[in-house]
């Protein structure tokens, strides 16, 4: 088991945002995160490298737990190596352009040689579709292509996993298609990810289970065929009817 | 020269510094703001003088304006004294960085303002006073208060054109008496100190509460 | 035109550009440390420990607030009284200023570091980069930029106000245009060189200053867009 997740709690105050989640990811799992907006999605996946740390429950990377108090900088920085994250805003370093963006991590955490980075990156790059903007900087991209020089950018460190939060919110939809297209990219390649999203079809399509989240608890665990035509539990089919005609 | 002495020159002191202070800010305060209305009306003469007079001020030593005013005017003007001078030099100084603060207030709002009131047949003067002025001293504010504050602090420059401030007192005193170096130094500092602070301290709150009745926060 | 002292201004004026270059000395060197050492501290100044904040802040306002000639009273005659030395009128000057530009740069590097989008630091994190790499490769270089119209106005107003020295006696051009319309005096008692002394170095201040000033509004519009 590539990942476990066992009661994990987060509290922001008095909110419980997350409350007793548990689940697990296989190794070359992809997993869809769903949900309303504000139902603790993102802060799960924040909670899993260390951008939140959670105020009760466990994480096991490699059977691992990655959760142990006292955990300072220096140990995250060695899980996030293992599990990389894309943001919905890109954030990509605006003073460098897009080749340098990549092989930042590679070459300073990883202290890879910067001719083995590079040759790398170019191979993301191109598979991507964006192997002719690598001297561009990201002020010159659109939206739909930073995101994908975000996704090269984490790809390069070779994490075992990667988590993407709802990476195509702040897209435009004709640009929201060709960052799918690379996720979809990715599970064909055997990339565990799991992945908040929005886009229903897309997650019908790409992911291997469902997880639906609603009040900082998992409501319902399922395999998308079952969750979309036909959910168990009464939360989902209230969600899904919300969404009306998003999914298929 | 025991301290009581002491205490009493640093008073006086203070006292010329805090007057010469309002005074130049009093007065750079209005050149200020009679050369930023000269800007925000592109009036021919008036606009070049007062960007030359705002470059001049801003990009020489103050320190050398006053000894140009103290020591130079008096040659083919007529002589002054420290006072009059410090408050002349100050004042100038003061107004060029005043014309700027007020100046950029005014710019900020929008020129169709200008353009509504011209249409309605406003006089220029009620202009400003109504519509520019009201709306522009909530941006300008802080930067008048810390021109105000700056102008204060370089009262002490004058002491080299002989202005019977603080920082000239202490001066005097430890060349005659180096022994009294430790109280004369702490004195010196608790006086600017007991200005500046309680300046500042009422600066802020004029600020917040400006800024409270045009916006609203 | 006898009595305006022109001639003797020119005669000198090798000796009063040395002068001015004295002072300009001075703010180059105090410029180029408070640049050095204000980033340095304008990058602890990041940090969150509450004593630390507290401290500094504290020791930047004390230099706001009181005007660097009275610092430069206060180390010159208060150290050599206190501390027992002979201090030296152009170190005393170097020491004042250089604090004063760090403290500055300081204030003006930590705002803008903290001004930075929260997802900078994110995104650096994910990475996995340390803390001294997200600072050296992500913010710093961000920040950098920024930074560089406000160094050349520091660059305008150290310029202008190290002619302050003069208080504690370094031989820059106040001392040495005095003597010379001293010498001036005793030739032509009617003379007017003060005048035309104290406009001459205004010009050439200006002259300085004013390119200086310039570049800084240019730099800075580039740096908006």
């Amino acid at each position: 088991m590539l990942l476990r997740v066992k009661n994990l709690k987060k509290s922001f105050g008095s909110d419980t945002v997350l409350d007793d989640i548990s689940f697990d990811v296989k190794k070359g799992e992809v997993i869809a995160i769903l949900g309303r907006s504000g139902c603790g999605k993102s802060t799960l996946l924040r909670c899993l490298n260390g951008l939140e740390r959670i105020d009760g429950g466990e994480i096991f990377l490699e059977e691992a737990l990655i959760t142990k108090s006292g955990a300072g900088y220096r140990h995250w920085t060695e899980i996030r190596k293992k599990i990389g994250m894309v943001f919905q805003s890109y954030d990509l370093f605006p003073h460098m352009n897009v080749l340098n963006n990549i092989i930042l991590g590679p070459v300073r955490v990883e202290k890879r040689s910067r001719k083995e980075a590079v040759a790398e990156a170019l191979k993301h790059l191109e598979r991507v579709g964006l192997l002719e903007k690598q001297s561009s900087f990201p002020r010159e991209l659109s939206g739909g292509q930073k995101q994908r020089a975000a996704i090269c950018r984490a790809l390069c460190m070779n994490p075992q996993i990667i988590l993407f939060d709802e990476v195509t919110a702040a897209l435009d939809p004709e640009m929201v298609r060709e960052v799918l297209d690379v996720i979809k990219g990715l599970r064909d390649q055997g990339l565990t990810m799991l992945i908040v999203t929005h886009e229903m079809a897309f997650a019908e399509k790409v992911a291997d289970k469902i997880i639906f989240i609603e009040n900082g608890k998992i409501i319902e665990t399922n395999t998308p065929e079952k969750f979309f035509s036909s959910p168990g539990t009464e939360e989902a089919k209230r969600f899904l009817n919300l969404l009306g005609n998003q999914a298929g | 020269m025991n301290n009581f002495e002491l205490v009493g020159i640093f008073a006086k002191a203070s006292l010329v510094t805090i007057e010469v202070a309002l005074l130049s800010i009093a007065i750079a305060f209005i050149i200020g703001l009679i050369s930023a209305i000269f800007l925000f009306y592109k009036m021919p003469v008036l606009k070049t003088l007062v960007t030359v007079y705002i470059e001049f001020f801003r990009n020489t030593p103050p320190l050398i304006q006053a000894y140009f005013i103290f020591y130079g005017l008096p040659k083919i003007f007529m002589t002054l004294d420290s006072f009059t001078c410090s408050v002349i030099v100050l004042a100038l100084l003061g107004g060029a960085y005043m014309c700027e603060a007020v100046y950029s207030g005014v710019k900020a709002i929008s020129v169709n303002q200008k353009e509504l009131a011209m249409a309605i047949g406003l006089s220029r003067l009620d202009t400003i006073r109504y519509l520019i002025l009201p709306q522009s001293l909530a941006i300008s504010i802080a930067a008048i208060n810390n021109n105000a504050i700056f102008l204060t602090k370089e009262v002490s420059t004058m002491k080299l054109i002989l202005l019977p401030e603080i920082l000239y007192q202490a001066f005097s005193i430890i060349s005659l008496r180096p022994d009294l170096m430790i109280p004369v130094m702490v004195l010196m500092v608790i006086c600017y100190l007991v200005i500046l602070i309680p300046m500042s301290y009422v600066f802020s709150r004029m600020e917040r509460k400006i800024r409270y009745a045009e916006f609203g926060y | 035109m006898q009595n305006s002292g022109i001639e003797n201004i020119i005669k000198a004026f090798p000796q009063l550009l040395g002068g001015i270059s004295v002072t300009i000395k001075i703010s180059i060197i105090a410029l180029v440390l408070s640049v050095i050492l204000g980033f340095t501290l304008g990058v602890i100044m990041t940090f969150k420990n509450r004593l630390l904040q507290g401290v500094l802040r504290i020791l930047l306002e004390a230099f706001r607030l009181i005007h660097p000639i009275i610092w430069l009273f206060i180390f010159f005659f208060g150290a050599a009284y206190v501390l027992n030395i002979n201090t030296n009128d152009v170190v005393v000057s170097i020491l004042v200023f250089t604090l004063w530009g760090t403290f500055e740069t300081a204030d003006l590097v930590r705002s803008f570091i903290t001004s930075l989008p929260k997802s900078q630091y994110e995104s650096s994190m994910a990475l996995g980069l340390s803390r001294p790499q997200m600072y050296i490769f992500v913010l710093l270089p961000q920040v950098v930029a920024r930074t560089i119209p406000s160094i050349v106005n520091l660059a305008t107003r150290l310029i202008k106000t190290t002619t302050l020295v003069y208080l504690i006696g370094v031989s820059e051009v106040l001392k040495i245009s005095q003597n010379i319309i001293q010498l001036t005096y005793y030739r032509n008692p009617n003379s007017y060189i003060p005048f035309t002394m104290y406009l001459f170095l205004l010009i050439i201040y200006f002259i300085i200053c004013y390119p200086l000033s310039l570049l800084a509004r240019y730099l800075e519009k580039k740096a908006m867009a």
